[in-house]
């Protein structure tokens, strides 16, 4: 083993120069073909940080799929994006591109590794693929953000303007305007309670607001309207308002009717054919009462109140159509009285209408702050580092340098052994 | 023999070895790359409430062999655009359970407890597996699309109940009068209400932005407004094609109707008094099933028995967690009463409402006008694209709808994760560092072995040295090498053999040549080659030995042999032959001049019998 040794030693002194420069160029050549071939790849981290991501979800709760990346609209507009129309086939791109975890953890993976390797048949002119990728990448996160990153609120707004709306309709689209604002900022409200926007003002405020021009401008005008009977087009609307009371009388007797079968029927109800079993039960709380099995007569006496609740409910809307017929017919009331309250709601609606639009557009703004506050992190990208070693990918250059120059030392050490031997 | 020098044996297979070693490497590299396979893995879990009791969500047996069918694996390859065999794909795909380490836990103690374990898992691991054809990648996007595409049938086939309504039919107005095409109109209208109300109201599309519950009031306004005020328009202006057609379509209606309501009104006369005769027999039989009586021997003690006991004392819930009332029998019965005469109430409704639209049209005798109909048409038109518009949006909301409501009843646990079957690199090093251990016990083996061979054929047993044979290949290798530089041929010869023999016996001469061998093993170290030539005589071969060398080897025997304790000492001559001195450069004359020479006395014991003895 010593003269192994020897031997190695003295081949490493003989040669120690021309090792040494061999491996300087070794390592140079492997290093700049690395870097020059380098510039045909590229590579980025995806990472997706919303809270359902974790579950494998989209953020509106559908299963989440991290290579729909590669979709031809995606690509398209990537490709559309880098100004490489025509030169780069979205064919060979989607081949070109490759997605993988960026761990093979055991949970599911919210960041990708997403990389791209130039073909020859790609023209990219003096776009990098780093550039190209970027623009797709770029784009598939625009797509996830107009997709799934935002509960944008969605008004139909096209009655606003309608003149064929007699008022009270138009009362009721308003109601129905501002019903929608509410549900949708308090279902934003539940999602972030303590957001609050740069001028101060938070989700809690705009349903305040909302509520507000529901409970006092609009039924302001509402009771104007059918106080004084105002309508747009009275002769129709009686027609209308005359078809809806019988209509209305109609679904009254049904309730009625029914309310009594449910009110007949529990009487007939021989009480001793069911028993009422009374179970010793803890409540939410974890305290001790006793449940009572719920029967049929409940569930008799239940919807007989439900039914009496409905035909009172449909008796008062008879009745208040009624009125309103009435008020509308009403002889006493001269043309100029209802000309009068008729530009009166015209003006009390512009008002509205003025109102109304402005709270959209606040909504809209906080709304807008919000989403560029909440998305702000739903999906991340970030390069893959290119420091001149990893473009030179210095360290197998290094490793394949060394393996050679151990090879071409053991060549030597036999050779020198050899020449000793003879 | 020679020494055991394992390192000796190894030296001199090394090459053999090295070579071996390398083919070996490539050899396992390339099988165990031809054999390489990809395993992706993926993990399911079942959320819905059946799930424990290996049930899907409609209360159907759940069966994961579903991921196999050929229809979700054809769809993941049309999807991934991957070109492989169905088949294979199907029989390369396994789906395992996988037990939590709680319900690990449960079944060892139930098992241990000699109880049943019944609960079903509600992990599942779907793996597949493809060959060296293909890549990781291939098998990383495969088992992704293909539970992808799992989860979407499985949603469609179990958790999706509902079903979404049609959309209106441009064509209504063409097949229908206006009148019978706005009932049309309303009845689409409340499906799609119907529908929303199945859903959850604050559901809110990520891509339009539309909720439930905007499209409910959009449709309901849209009703309560444009519907109503075209609705008015049409009985009140008496609009239709064809008034007697009209008449007759709504009078036929209203005889149907009738017909339904004599039925249900006979059906729950006969209910009612079924209910009578229920009610009277139910209590004779609690009468009889009932242990005691009161003391006078008159009716029930009480009216709790097994016939009024209900069906499920706890609260119950339909599929879509709506409250279920228990009932017994009597209730069901007292149910299908109610429903009888919700039935009539409906009929009435709807009997009222056809009379209502008979009596608008009673007085019109002709159709209308071409004008008014085109009017009321483009109103209607108008009102079936305002209704579409809504359900194009609804059917939107509703798809993403189900998909969350499948994500809720199934979602994938653990992203797609890929191995390889075989670790190449692991079962390469292993096949080297083993058959480095085969090349090298093979060559100590190997070499042991021919030691042996070499002691059996070219040793002398007795003097230790090499043979007559070694000699004859040692001359003969020599002569191949041809003419000889310095060379010196030394012939010894043994002069007392013969008689010690004699004297002492046969075995006491061969332990004095024995000794003399050793000393000659040592010597031929320096020298060169020492060789017992039989007949008493030793061959010594000296390449590069000049004649006073051999000379000085001579002496350094003698002064050996002078040296040595051993109680019979050998007589010793030599010739020696140098091929300069002889001028012969060829072995086989130099060795036979070399016996031509005179003898030289190298060792003559003081006391021919026993040296030993004389000192």
């Amino acid at each position: 083993m010593n003269d192994l040794l020897t031997r190695l030693l003295l081949v490493l002194r003989k040669h120690f120069l021309k090792i040494v420069l061999f491996s300087v160029l070794l390592m140079g050549i492997f290093c700049a073909f690395s870097y020059a071939h380098s510039f045909q790849t590229a590579s980025a981290i995806l990472a997706f940080t919303y809270p359902n991501a974790s579950d494998g979800l989209y953020p509106n709760g559908t299963f989440f799929n991290a290579y729909n990346i590669l979709t031809g609209e995606i690509i398209e507009n990537g490709i559309r994006r880098a100004g490489l129309e025509g030169d780069v086939n979205p064919a060979n791109l989607v081949d070109e591109i490759s997605i993988k975890p960026r761990s093979n953890a055991s949970l599911i993976t919210t960041q990708f590794i997403v990389s791209y390797r130039a073909g020859r048949a790609d023209r990219l002119g003096a776009v990098t693929p780093e550039g190209l990728l970027n623009s797709i990448i770029y784009s598939y996160i625009d797509h996830f953000h107009k997709t799934y990153s935002n509960e944008r609120l969605a008004l139909n707004l096209d009655l606003l303007e309608n003149e064929n709306l007699d008022y009270i309709d138009l009362v009721n689209y308003y109601n129905m305007i501002l019903n929608q604002l509410q549900k949708y900022l308090s279902a934003q409200q539940v999602s972030d309670k303590d957001f609050i926007s740069a001028d101060g003002t938070s989700f809690q405020d705009l349903i305040n607001i909302v509520e507000r021009m529901r409970l006092t401008a609009l039924k302001e005008v509402r009771a104007i309207i059918l106080e004084q009977g105002v309508s747009s087009n009275p002769e129709t609307y009686l027609e209308r308002l005359d078809y809806q009371i019988w209509k209305l009388s109609n679904t009254y007797d049904n309730y009625r009717k029914m309310q009594n079968l449910y009110k007949k029927t529990l009487q007939d109800y021989d009480s001793r054919l069911t028993s009422v079993v009374f179970i010793p039960s803890l409540d939410a709380e974890q305290k001790f009462y006793m449940s009572k099995t719920k029967i049929g007569i409940d569930l008799l006496a239940l919807n007989a109140t439900d039914y009496e609740e409905k035909a009172e409910n449909v008796q008062r809307q008879i009745s208040q159509k009624n009125q309103y017929v009435g008020r509308i017919n009403d002889p006493g009331k001269s043309a100029q009285d209802r000309d009068n309250h008729t530009s009166r709601v015209n003006s009390m609606f512009s008002e509205l209408r003025k109102q109304l639009l402005e709270i959209i557009d606040r909504v809209q703004q906080v709304e807008k702050e919000y989403s560029k506050y909440k998305n702000h992190d739903y999906v991340m990208m970030r390069p893959v580092e290119t420091s001149f070693l990893n473009r030179a990918n210095g360290k197998s250059a290094f490793l394949v340098t060394v393996v050679i120059d151990i090879l071409i030392i053991a060549v030597l050490v036999i050779r020198e052994q050899r020449k000793v031997l003879r | 023999m020679k020494e055991f020098q394992i390192l000796r044996y190894i030296k001199r297979w090394k090459v053999l070895i090295i070579i071996g070693m390398v083919l070996c490497l490539t050899a396992t590299y390339w099988y165990f790359s031809r054999q390489q396979y990809y395993i992706a893995a993926i993990n399911i879990e079942y959320l819905n409430s059946g799930a424990p009791d290996g049930l899907t969500p409609t209360g159907s047996e759940l069966k994961t062999e579903e991921i196999r069918t050929a229809v979700i694996v054809s769809s993941a390859l049309e999807e991934t655009g991957y070109d492989l065999n169905v088949d294979y794909v199907r029989n390369n795909l396994s789906i395992e359970g996988v037990l939590t380490p709680e319900e690990e836990n449960l079944k060892k103690a139930m098992l241990e407890k000699g109880e049943e374990y019944t609960v079903k898992p509600t992990n599942y691991k779907v793996q597949l597996s493809l060959n060296s054809s293909y890549s990781e990648e291939i098998a990383q996007n495969l088992i992704t699309a293909i539970v992808n595409n799992y989860m979407t049938w499985y949603g469609n086939q179990y958790v999706i109940s509902r079903k979404k309504p049609g959309v209106l039919d441009a064509e209504l107005l063409d097949n229908h009068d206006y009148i019978i095409a706005m009932d049309l109109i309303s009845e689409s209208i409340e499906k799609m209400l119907q529908y929303i109300y199945s859903c959850e109201e604050t559901f809110r599309s990520s891509q339009s932005g539309l909720s439930f519950y905007d499209l409910q009031t959009q449709l309901q306004m849209l009703r309560d407004s444009q519907y109503e005020d075209v609705y008015v328009k049409v009985i009140n202006s008496g609009i239709t094609k064809s008034p007697s057609l009209l008449r007759d379509y709504y009078t036929a209606d209203i005889t149907e109707q009738n017909l339904k309501h004599s039925q249900f009104t006979q059906q729950a006369a006969e209910l009612e008094s079924l209910l009578h005769i229920y009610e009277e027999r139910m209590l004779e039989a609690q009468d009889y099933s009932t242990s005691s009586k009161k003391s006078d021997g008159e009716g029930p003690t009480n009216s709790g028995s097994n016939s009024i006991i209900l069906n499920q004392v706890y609260d119950i819930y339909d599929l879509e967690h709506n409250p279920v009332y228990s009932q017994n029998n009597y209730e069901t019965l007292m149910d299908t009463y109610v429903n009888y005469y919700a039935s009539i109430y409906s009929v009435e409704k709807k009997i009222s409402e056809d009379e209502f639209i008979l009596k608008r049209f009673s007085d019109v005798t002709e159709a209308s006008d071409e004008s008014a109909q085109m009017k009321i048409r483009t109103e209607i038109m108008n009102l079936i694209d305002a209704i579409n518009g809504i359900y194009a949006d609804l059917n939107a909301l509703g798809t993403e709808y189900n998909q969350s409501e499948v994500a809720r009843n199934i979602h994938v646990t653990s992203s797609s994760k890929v191995s390889k079957g075989i670790n190449i690199v692991l079962y390469t090093t292993l096949s080297a560092i083993l058959f480095l251990g085969v090349g090298c016990s093979g060559a100590i083996v190997l070499g042991r072995a021919g030691d042996l061979m070499d002691y059996l054929l070219y040793t002398d047993k007795v003097t230790g040295l090499p043979s007559r044979n070694s000699c004859d290949e040692m001359i003969n290798k020599i002569a191949k090498q041809g003419a000889l530089d310095t060379f010196s041929v030394v012939s010894l010869f043994v002069t007392n053999l013969g008689e010690i023999n004699n004297r002492y016996g046969r075995e006491t001469g061969n332990q004095m040549l024995t000794e003399l061998g050793l000393i000659l093993q040592t010597i031929a170290k320096q020298y060169g080659f020492i060789g017992y030539n039989n007949g008493n005589q030793f061959l010594c071969l000296l390449e590069g030995c000049s004649y006073e060398k051999a000379k000085d080897m001579l002496d350094a025997i003698a002064m050996e042999l002078k040296n040595t304790q051993a109680e019979v000492k050998p007589g010793l001559v030599a010739k020696i032959g140098e091929s300069h001195k002889l001028s012969s450069y060829q072995i086989s004359n130099l060795i036979s001049l070399t016996f031509k020479q005179e003898d030289i006395v190298v060792y003559r014991p003081m006391n021919k019998e026993r040296e030993g003895a004389v000192q």
